[in-house]
């Protein structure tokens, strides 16, 4: 009797291996790209690789679509966008013009590269004199020059405004260095010494895939090599569609904010419409603002960007490829907030494509079980970048430049509290923090902390991850760029969860002492002064204020910010929103919370419903009757939490309003319970 | 022997607890002869299970000279979650670098939103017991704070009325300058002399994210640990032992039980180290370089050893972003073992592993009613284990069984079951292959000049086909190859490691400086040698450094030649720190200052315990005669293949596969075109002539 198997219903072939060869083969692949990208990020100088890990490693192979990616480890690098630069790349260059060792460059949007910062190597592999496949690294350089230093150049209208941009361009010819090219490049950006070690670390990179598939080749023959390629896309695709045909046809929309271009204080509408039909998705951004002025994306990296949500939330463990991109297709309205047009500056691109990526899950989570849908996270990298010359005794006045980055509160889900310190999905969350006692080394500056916000988890059944505050203090003088969003309100809730906290910025003197007191990254208002976010006419952060009560910018991406020997400037990234309703958070998770400090006594009664006693010995408990009381009454006042917008209350004002805040979590309850605590009837 | 052991026991004894089953070698050296027990493992009484192998093996304690034990006691601690209240005591805005761990995630969890990071999920340390201290030296080590001692007196005292016994102490730049911990430390055992407490002593280098981890789990597991070798010790002095205790290292060498109760955490998880220190033997007996596969019923450990020394590494995620720091033996773990489950995903591809089958329900072979095949399942369909020959004969498979789990998930990828055994064979074959390319081959080790060396009970079924897909020159059968790592601690190297961090350009050192340095390690290495009651004529000293261009934070191990210096050793130095730079990363910085980051000087003194690679051990032999000859499915043929039991192999006489080697705990296979031949000194040798054809 004839039966189907499983790879016959997918609808696909092995390409004339056997089963087992297929997976050999196409594994064997997948560890070229991985062992590329190892070489890549060990061998890299800046922070911004060997620790962030703004960088990706890939294998483009020639099919009959053209180039098409089979191998790629590329998480902050979004998900195939090698593919786009190998097809613009090529089809210009002609493959005809390529020798073995040559190495093209370029950072050019236009032609593929996420912003004029990210720059790519590509390098041929030759087999039997055939040119197959296409090998590309890709890294975010510390700086390429222009007048902001750092790549995210806050006010840039145009590409003239900002970094330079070189076109595809021969970097190694057959293997030697084309001094031009490395003039051309360390002349005119800062830091020249972290920029050759990078680009060196990115041709080493290609070197080795190179010489990893010439072994493998050899090893196994070079159709069967080519043949696993084509397995690889096949499975990637199957595995995507069967995912996407479990979720009933529909059309469903979500819709997301970006507080402001940078430029002005305007909100940006982001609009997503996902259309299910059967085993493929349509997604159709129509709706979306036109294009800002500042921070604008190209369409290509957009695109991936909107189909790093459909992994997530669909098919979140199969490897991916080239061929999952078959199953998706985006409608980008050109000229709009997800498509912008040249001459734009596409510099500032990280918020808004966090946008189209919140765009995406909030329109998938409602086609998902709850059990599947996820929390937004907050929606930002809060991303620092410092440079200048370091003015420290014996350090010549060297350039310097390094990123900083806190992490964010992630959403909650139905199987857990949100994850705290992590950049945002849309970076695949691999994003390595700096080594402290590295980044000291190698700049003039001091982290005073890097902690847990209290009460920045979007409050629900499982709350949103809390935010993290970080204090950097100048030792010399530190131009700061800092790109953020959500400061209105930290991401939204799912299923009656509320909002996390906003994200702020602060500036505080540290008079060459320790910075004032901070409780879990609360300060009073006395000891700092607003740089941008939401605030209140006493100067307290509070998400019903104004972005204009005393502070610096009315928006949340800066450049150019000074900051003199003794200043810093304290960061604070907001919290995750809140999945389901807070009312029903098992209260001992609450108890536990308040212990810790991530949730005050004040927001566990105000905004959990938990009420406390404490016993004789000092030991804390929940107090059951009571908190089932207050539970009641909270439910009768409020259908659920959705606009709940998470901010530790109440926020000191004076270092006095700080000494009560400090003291032992016992101590804060029998008075909270005493004097501060409604009663409920 | 360098040891003093108890000289009138006969038997070295090595002793390993694992998750399943603890094991017991016992080897006498002067006859050769190696008796081998196994007991069940006894969570939480682990010297019970101990003594029970011992026993097991037939030899009586007061017959045994010394013991040397590998234990998981540590790991099961941090796994489960029941070490010690630990309070730790991190710089003023650091106390949660361990919720932090470096904030990234696997790869492989990239696309999952659901993903938990381990220590915000099940913390070691509440947040509530992680107490900030004020104070603060800067990036020179120079104090930009005073430590706050009413401040730290008050924290201590909260900590004890919290229920603390544990302490891990780890401040900011404290690598630079420990006097800051110092103060810390003694205000801690003022207050509480009667806790644990744990500094960045254990590893003084930086990274405070590692640091602060090694530290914690230090303070975590040492009490338990300490506790656990004190009872071992109790019942082992109880039943007549007067010769002395080795604990095994995870740097691959063993230290006295006194001496490992100083930092409990660098024996966290030692059993498979065990394995690897059999290699270093097997090695030094063979003159080889080695690349050991150790392959059990749940998973694989491979670890590459050239020049006698097994590669080192300084990092190895406990659990993700709970890394311990620490030199360690690189041993590199996947999914792939025995009891791996073998299928076919909703679009057609096949997968061996990670999942297992454990000892519950195990394969389907076993008769237990597993539905699912295992990979044990595929070497009983291709006819390479047969049913009356596993365990001795003393566990008979159901073979039926096998067939009946395998046929579903062939019909779904659309071959026979037969054929779906092979690929489910090459596939795993593949895995254990990649993860030794990824610490040999794409680390720029040329692998065609090492032997591989395979134990585990199924080590001995891949050994073969992973040898010759990798271009080893030979694959090696170590007698006992089911009881690997216990064999290995019985004749493991006693290894201590001194480093300093350094941080500094190479070029700012004369010769003499550097080789001072490297000489004041080497001092205090023998220092700690001697203070094991070990005599220190003998020690071979091994000099390493950390290095990386000026701007980097990546650092690799380089090795350091002997002393004394001259001009032309830093020139040689920095050559080899190029040439290997390059081999590794495609591309070298020659005009770059080489930054040192830490000095490392190995101490090894062997306890001349054993060499099971004598001559006259055991080396009997036989006619070669097979106890079968069955049908074996050698990739699209079944061949008639003869299954010989180990002992009647005739020694110094090559077969010409495919043959089967049968003993009790392991099968070795012998496909087509390879050779075995039993040596003298009790091990096989598996080779060929040809390149791997196509199966």
């Amino acid at each position: 009797m004839a039966t189907q198997s499983k790879l016959e219903s997918a609808g696909r072939e092995r390409h004339g291996l056997d089963v087992a060869s297929a997976e050999v083969l196409a594994f064997a692949l997948h560890q070229v790209s991985v062992q590329m990208q190892q070489a890549l990020v060990r061998s890299a100088f800046s922070a911004v690789v060997r620790d962030i890990v703004d960088c990706a490693s890939s294998i483009s192979m020639r099919t009959e679509a053209g180039w098409e990616t089979v191998a790629e480890t590329a998480p902050t690098h979004h998900a195939v966008g090698s593919q786009h630069v190998c097809n613009f790349v090529m089809d210009e260059w002609g493959a005809e013009n390529l020798r073995p060792g040559d190495v093209i460059f370029h950072n050019d949007p236009w032609r593929g590269a996420v912003h004029q910062s990210d720059v790519s190597v590509m390098r041929g592999v030759f087999v039997d004199g055939e040119l197959m496949f296409m090998l590309e690294t890709n890294s975010h350089l510390v700086d390429m020059g222009g007048p902001i230093p750092g790549g995210y150049p806050t006010g840039a209208r145009t590409l003239y405004e900002e970094s330079i941009r070189i076109p595809p361009n021969l970097l190694y010819a057959e293997d030697v260095p084309v001094r031009g090219m490395f003039n051309l490049i360390l002349e005119a950006t800062r830091v020249a010494s972290l920029n050759l070690g990078d680009i060196r670390a990115l041709y080493g990179a290609v070197v080795v895939g190179d010489r990893l598939l010439q072994e493998l080749c050899a090893r196994e023959g070079r159709e069967r090599v080519r043949s696993a390629g084509l397995y690889a896309l096949d499975a990637a695709e199957a595995n995507i569609r069967a995912a996407i045909a479990r979720v009933p046809d529909g059309d469903y929309t979500g819709v997301d904010y970006m507080d402001d271009d940078g430029i002005t204080a305007e909100p940006i509408r982001v609009q997503a419409t996902i259309k299910v039909r059967g085993d493929s998705i349509e997604c159709d951004y129509s709706g979306s603002e036109r294009q800002p002025a500042g921070n604008s994306v190209t369409g290509w990296v957009e695109a991936s960007r909107g189909f790093i949500a459909v992994k997530n939330l669909l098919d979140p463990h199969s490897l991916y490829n080239g061929g999952a991109m078959r199953a998706y297709d985006a409608l980008m309205p050109p000229g709009s907030a997800v498509f912008a047009l040249p001459p734009s500056s596409v510099s500032d691109h990280a918020t808004i494509g966090s946008r189209t990526w919140s765009a995406v899950l909030l329109a998938l989570n409602e086609a998902v079980p709850p059990e599947t849908a996820v929390a937004p996270d907050n929606g930002q990298s809060m991303f620092l970048g410092l440079q200048g010359l370091d003015g420290r005794p014996g350090r010549n006045m060297a350039p310097f430049g390094t990123f900083v980055l806190p992490g964010i509160g992630w959403g909650g889900t139905s199987d857990g509290d949100g994850i705290a310190f992590s950049s945002p999905p849309m970076t695949g969350g691999v994003v390595r923090q700096s080594v402290y006692e590295h980044v000291e080394r190698e700049a003039p500056v001091v982290f005073w902390d890097h902690s847990y916000i209290v009460d920045s988890g979007g409050v629900g059944k499982y709350r949103g991850g809390a935010g993290a505050f970080v204090t950097i203090e100048a030792l010399s003088e530190v131009e700061i760029t800092c790109v953020a969003d959500r400061i209105r309100k930290g991401g939204p809730g799912y299923g009656g969860g509320g909002h996390g906290m906003a994200a702020y910025v602060m500036a505080i003197e540290t008079g060459g002492g320790p910075p004032p007191p901070v409780f879990n990254g609360v300060t009073a208002v006395c000891d700092f002064e607003p740089v941008f976010g939401c605030y209140d006419e006493r100067g307290r952060p509070d998400p019903e204020g104004a972005l204009t009560n005393g502070t610096r910018y009315d928006v949340s991406k800066f450049s150019g910010l000074m900051l003199a020997p003794g200043d810093a400037l304290r960061v604070l990234s907001g919290g995750g929103g809140g999945w389901g309703d807070p009312l029903q958070r098992d209260p001992e998770l609450v108890l536990a919370d308040v212990l810790d400090e991530v949730v005050s006594p004040e927001a566990a009664f105000s905004e959990y419903g938990v009420v406390f006693a404490v016993d004789d010995d000092g030991t804390v408990l929940v107090d059951r009757t009571a908190t089932e009381s207050r539970r009641r009454t909270l439910a009768e006042q409020r259908p659920d939490s959705r606009d709940r917008v998470a901010i530790p209350r109440p926020w000191p004002l004076t270092r006095a309003d700080m000494e009560r805040l400090m003291r032992p979590v016992a101590r804060r309850i029998d008075e909270f319970n005493a004097n501060g605590r409604p009663v409920d009837p | 022997m360098a040891s003093n052991g108890n000289p009138r026991g006969r038997f070295i004894v090595g002793v390993d607890i694992g998750g399943t089953f603890t094991d017991a070698v016992a080897i006498d050296p002067r006859s050769g002869e190696a008796r081998v027990g196994k007991a069940l493992t006894r969570p939480s009484r682990e010297e019970d299970g101990a003594l029970e192998a011992i026993a097991d093996a037939g030899v009586p304690v007061h017959e045994i000279a010394e013991i040397v034990h590998g234990h998981t006691t540590g790991l099961n601690a941090v796994l489960a979650r029941d070490g010690a209240t630990v309070g730790l005591l991190a710089t003023q805005g650091y106390r949660d670098l361990l919720d932090i761990g470096r904030m990234d995630r696997p790869y492989e969890e990239q696309f999952n939103l659901h993903w938990k990071r381990p220590h915000q999920q099940r913390p070691l340390v509440p947040r509530r017991l992680r107490r900030e201290v004020p104070g603060r030296l800067d990036a020179e080590g120079a104090e930009r704070l005073p430590i706050d001692r009413e401040a730290v007196r008050r924290t201590v005292a909260e900590l004890c009325a919290a229920g603390v016994t544990s302490f891990a102490i780890c401040l900011m730049n404290s690598y630079l300058d420990p006097r800051h911990e110092d103060e810390v430390e003694r205000i801690v055992r003022e207050l509480a002399p009667d806790a644990y407490v744990q500094t960045s002593r254990v590893y003084p280098l930086a990274k405070e994210t590692e640091r602060t981890t090694t530290v914690v789990l230090d303070a975590y597991t040492g009490p338990l640990v300490i506790d656990y070798l004190n009872r071992l010790d109790a019942r082992l002095s109880e039943s007549g032992l007067t010769g002395p205790v080795w604990i095994m290292g995870m740097n691959g060498g063993v230290g006295t039980l006194e001496h490992s109760k100083r930092f409990p955490v660098t024996h966290l998880l030692s059993g498979p180290v065990g394995g690897v220190a059999h290699a270093v033997a097997a090695g030094d007996a063979l003159g080889a370089d080695l690349v050991t596969l150790d392959m059990g019923g749940t998973s694989t450990d491979v670890a590459v050893i050239g020049d006698g020394h097994p590669t080192h590494t300084d990092h190895w995620p406990v659990e993700w972003g709970l890394s311990l720091y620490l030199p360690m033996i690189e041993i590199n773990t996947i999914g792939a073992g025995a009891g791996s489950i073998i299928a076919i995903d909703d679009v057609g591809s096949l997968t061996v592993g990670p999942r297992s089958a454990g000892s519950v329900p195990g394969p389907a072979c076993y008769g237990r009613g597993a539905t699912e095949p295992a990979l044990t399942d595929a070497f009983v369909m291709l006819g390479l284990i047969q049913p009356e020959c596993f365990f001795g004969g003393r566990m008979l498979l159901d073979a039926a069984a096998s067939e009946r789990v395998l046929a579903p998930v062939a019909q779904a990828a659309g071959v026979q079951p037969h054929e779906l055994a092979d690929a489910a064979y090459r596939l795993s074959v593949s895995h254990i292959s990649e993860a030794i390319r990824a610490i040999s081959t794409y680390r720029g080790l040329d692998v065609r000049t090492h032997a591989l060396v395979a134990g585990g009970a199924a080590g001995p079924l891949v050994a073969a086909e992973v040898a010759r897909a990798l271009s080893f020159r030979a694959a090696i059968i170590p007698r006992d190859p089911g009881q690997f790592s216990a064999f290995g601690l019985a004749v493991a190297d006693v290894r201590v490691t001194e480093s300093a961090a350094v941080m500094s350009p190479l070029a700012v050192y004369t010769p003499e400086e550097l080789d001072g340095a490297f000489v004041e390690l080497e001092d205090a290495a023998r220092h700690q040698i001697a203070d094991q009651g070990l005599p220190t004529d003998d020690v071979r000293l091994i000099r390493a450094y950390k290095g990386m261009y000026a701007g980097q934070t990546w650092d690799n191990a380089y090795p350091a030649p002997p002393g004394p210096y001259g001009p032309e050793t830093l020139v040689e130095i920095e050559r080899a720190f190029h040439r290997l730079y390059e081999r590794r990363s495609g591309s070298s910085s020659a005009e770059l200052p080489i930054v040192v980051t830490a000095l490392e000087v190995t101490a090894v003194v062997s306890r001349g315990a054993t060499d099971q690679y004598a001559p006259d051990a055991d080396g009997a032999g036989g006619d070669g005669a097979p106890q079968k000859t069955a049908p074996v499915w050698w990739g699209a043929e079944a061949r008639p293949t003869p299954f010989i039991q180990r002992r009647d192999l005739p020694v110094g006489v090559p077969i010409d596969g495919p043959a089967v080697i049968l003993e009790p705990h392991a099968t070795a296979t012998v496909p087509p075109g390879v050779v075995v031949q039993a040596h003298p000194e009790g091990h096989l040798t598996l080779t060929w002539t040809d390149r791997m054809e196509e199966r």
